[in-house]
């Protein structure tokens, strides 16, 4: 455990002692404040509208109106923002020779997977901590944010972005160029996120199937403000299989 | 402390290792030596525990490499070929890191850290970054990461590779001074650095080994003669013919100088004796009578080119005389028996 987190904490002091890491954070900053500045504004026009039309005013809330989409964005932009967090996790232990020490030293692979994740994972929860700044601002601006809506968002959200994580770890595993691992785990991701979308032109069973594997149904359901066991199991399993290919992947290599 | 049996290993097919089996006794510092591609790395990596054989087996203090990985892991203190550094660290976090994933206690942490640091003169970079230092300092650091723990065992994989002469010298000097306490295995291809540094010696060539043994042990085992050089005040083409002449000279070529001859002569106690007492009596004026060592160069280079092995139950064919000192002297291999 101790080995474990001496892994994590080194990851987490290299993701914060570089510039990639607070590129990343910058930017991914920079995207959430645009958009959450772009819903709100939006939410605000709705809210003039609702005050002519009884209809609208009866549906709208800030949960479905504001803090969903929001959080759906960001959770999008996590899609495209972790890859280039998990690149080097791995592939750049193996390039540069790194692997040697970590894999002779008196730790199991599950070890260094763990810690390896964990460090990515503590960097990625700060980073997801400082979009709570939002909901301050409407708390400041206004009255208080409605605080389960934004709970519920927040955890689905970061569950997406610890499974992305996950399988960046795995495409980091298995090679030793950043660029290859930060392209395949996006496209896996990508992948991942619309393999719901083919539910309709895959017939019914399969179409089940791919609906219960997308990443961006399951984030649909959590942040409709219902925790379900069902969605929580499908993200942990997510990422303990990834977790798991990763620790084989590994395992695998040093037989090369 | 290191027992290896029938080692072997293949990438793909093609085999890296075969069937290599050494010891090492306790405290001992065995130079590992081979040209590239020999095998030396696979066979370092695998008793690291880096990667795991494909059959053979071995024991490094007693314990079985692959039934007890982790606590053979303790024991051992691995420098790979390059040296595993992360540049973006602080030499004496980086340390702090290894001797963390080294398992070793809060408390001793900081005092482990500092004697490694010490040892290997890194105090004046402890608060620099890895990544700006220059080739010989990453390489001290490699050396100290690899002795951080205090581990009985190192294996240390072309320690000097890349130093300019002075660094070299000081990190064989390190080397050599850990050998006693610790048992060293290190490889190499820089033939001197073998007989500066090791006690002992195995020559690694196409995934097997095909020497081992002491450096003087392996300097005589050139089976039944050995050479020396002989200096005398009288010279010329007759007196080497006169030389071939004496009993027990297998061989005589001349030297570059004037008077001076290589010969080969029978490896009995009694053959020195015999020669110097010949060439006494016949007053041809005996200057200097030296017994010529093989240099590690001919032993590695006979052994590397898979010569046949002379001596073992073969009579010493003069052809064979002229190729043990092959490079350096060229002996015409004449004589009488």
């Amino acid at each position: 455990m101790s080995r474990t987190m001496a892994i994590a904490g080194r990851e987490m002091r290299a993701a914060f002692g570089s510039p990639l890491g607070f590129v990343i954070i910058a930017i991914f900053l920079v995207l959430t404040g645009f958009f959450f500045d772009l819903h709100v504004r939006d939410y605000a026009m709705m809210s003039l509208e609702a005050g002519r039309n009884p209809i609208l005013a009866a549906q709208l809330n800030l949960h479905d109106g504001l803090v969903r989409p929001l959080y759906q964005t960001f959770a999008f932009f996590l899609l495209l923002v972790v890859p280039l967090l998990s690149m080097r996790l791995l592939a750049e232990e193996w390039r540069q020779g790194t692997a040697e020490l970590l894999l002779t030293a008196p730790i199991r692979v599950s070890e260094l997977v763990a810690g390896k994740y964990l460090g990515a994972l503590g960097f990625l929860t700060v980073m997801l901590l400082l979009t709570l700044q939002y909901p301050l601002f409407l708390w400041i601006a206004g009255s208080p944010p409605p605080a389960g809506a934004f709970a519920t968002a927040f955890l689905g959200t970061w569950l997406l972005g610890a499974s992305v994580l996950a399988v960046g770890l795995l495409m980091s595993s298995l090679t030793e160029s950043q660029v290859i691992a930060a392209v395949a785990s996006l496209v896996t991701a990508v992948f991942f996120w619309v393999i719901g979308l083919m539910e309709l032109a895959a017939g019914a069973d399969f179409g089940r199937l791919f609906r219960a594997l997308s990443l961006l149904e399951n984030l649909q359901e959590l942040s409709k403000g219902v925790i379900d066991t069902g969605n929580l199991v499908f993200f942990a399993s997510f990422i303990a299989f990834s977790l798991f290919l990763t620790q084989r992947t590994i395992e695998s290599r040093r037989w090369r | 402390m290191i027992q290896v049996r029938e080692l072997s290993k293949a990438f793909g097919g093609r085999p890296a290792v075969k069937g290599v089996s050494f010891t090492v006794a306790r405290g001992e510092i065995l130079g590992f030596l081979g040209p590239n591609g020999a095998g030396k790395t696979t066979t370092m990596r695998i008793l690291s525990c880096y990667m795991p054989a494909d059959s053979g087996s071995a024991l490094l203090d007693g314990l079985d490499l692959f039934d007890s990985s982790m606590e053979v892991r303790r024991r051992i203190g691995y420098l790979p070929e390059s040296p595993p550094l992360y540049r973006e660290m602080i030499v004496g976090d980086y340390l702090d890191f290894v001797a963390r994933i080294r398992a070793i206690a809060r408390k001793e942490r900081r005092s482990r850290v500092a004697s490694a640091i010490e040892r290997c003169g890194l105090g004046e970079v402890r608060g620099r970054l890895i990544g700006n230092l220059s080739k010989g300092y990453r390489q001290r650091v490699g050396l100290a990461q690899a002795l951080v723990h205090d581990p009985p065992i190192l294996i240390l994989d072309e320690p000097t590779v890349g130093l300019d002469p002075e660094q070299i010298v000081e990190i064989r000097e390190l080397i050599r001074s850990l050998g006693g306490d610790h048992t060293v295995i290190l490889s190499t291809h820089i033939l001197s650095e073998v007989a500066v540094t090791c006690s002992r010696v195995a020559i690694i060539s196409h995934g097997s080994i095909v020497q081992e043994g002491s450096l003087e042990g392996l300097a005589a085992s050139g089976a039944d003669h050995e050479q020396v050089r002989l200096r005398l005040s009288r010279d010329g083409d007759q007196m080497a013919e006169a030389l071939g002449q004496i009993p027990w000279v297998l061989g005589v070529a001349r030297g570059g100088e004037r008077g001076t001859y290589t010969l080969s002569i029978s490896r009995e106690a009694r053959a020195r004796e015999e020669l110097a007492r010949s060439v006494v009596e016949r007053g041809w004026g005996l200057l200097e009578l030296t017994p010529l060592a093989r240099t590690i160069e001919e032993i590695y280079l006979d052994a590397t080119r898979g010569l046949p092995q002379r001596g073992a139950g073969a009579p010493p064919a003069r052809a064979a005389v002229g190729e043990a000192a092959a490079e350096p002297l060229a002996i015409k291999g004449r004589g009488a028996s």
